[in-house]
């Protein structure tokens, strides 16, 4: 096990309380948790294509962050106040 | 050295994030004192993963993906951190004004 995997390690456990920030709470609590998952998970793939030694596991996070960038906004536009007319 | 260097440097961003991670469960005061905590993963500690990562590998295609990766979540961090609190703050009556198109 080397200094990468370790690293890789701890991102994966700290996926486990964002995910539960995630989980509870008013939904725009819950927005605050969703962005901590996504932002982890693709710095997690990033470390994840090191210690695999496989470039191409670099087109997850290069997909995830834009994704997740537009899927957030959208949460914050249907939470935000509707208009009544 | 180059080796070193950077696992030095995503061990860093990997304490900076697990660090931000648990602040922001265990933080008290709401959701404005938690995304302040969510900068520090998205402005500190996956640029220093991503250097880390660019300082190991050295190859250039590799390098300029990281950096790409790393540069995306820099910038689009503190508009979603912006987009979340001003709904917050809708929803509790502080900011009147709708949203810009």
């Amino acid at each position: 096990m080397n200094g990468y995997t370790i690293c890789a390690l701890v991102l994966v456990i700290t996926l486990g309380p964002a995910a539960w920030l995630a989980a509870r709470g008013e939904p725009v609590e819950r927005l605050v948790g969703l962005e901590l998952v996504s932002a982890v998970a693709s710095v997690f793939m990033l470390v994840i294509g090191q210690v695999s030694h496989q470039s191409y596991f670099l087109s997850v996070p290069l997909v995830l962050v834009p994704m997740s960038f537009a899927g957030t906004l959208v949460f914050t536009r249907l939470l935000g106040p509707r208009d009544e007319g | 050295m180059r080796h070193d260097i950077g696992l030095a440097l995503t061990a860093v961003g990997c304490a900076v994030i697990a660090f931000g991670v648990l602040s922001a469960v265990a933080v008290r005061g709401g959701m404005f004192n938690r995304l302040h905590l969510v900068t520090s993963v998205t402005s500190l500690g996956a640029p220093l993963v991503a250097v880390g990562l660019c300082v190991e590998s050295g190859q250039p295609w590799v390098m300029a993906e990281v950096a790409f990766i790393a540069l995306m979540l820099f910038v689009s961090g503190p508009v979603l951190e912006s987009a979340t609190g001003r709904v917050a703050a809708q929803q509790r009556g502080i900011v009147t004004e709708e949203q810009p198109e």
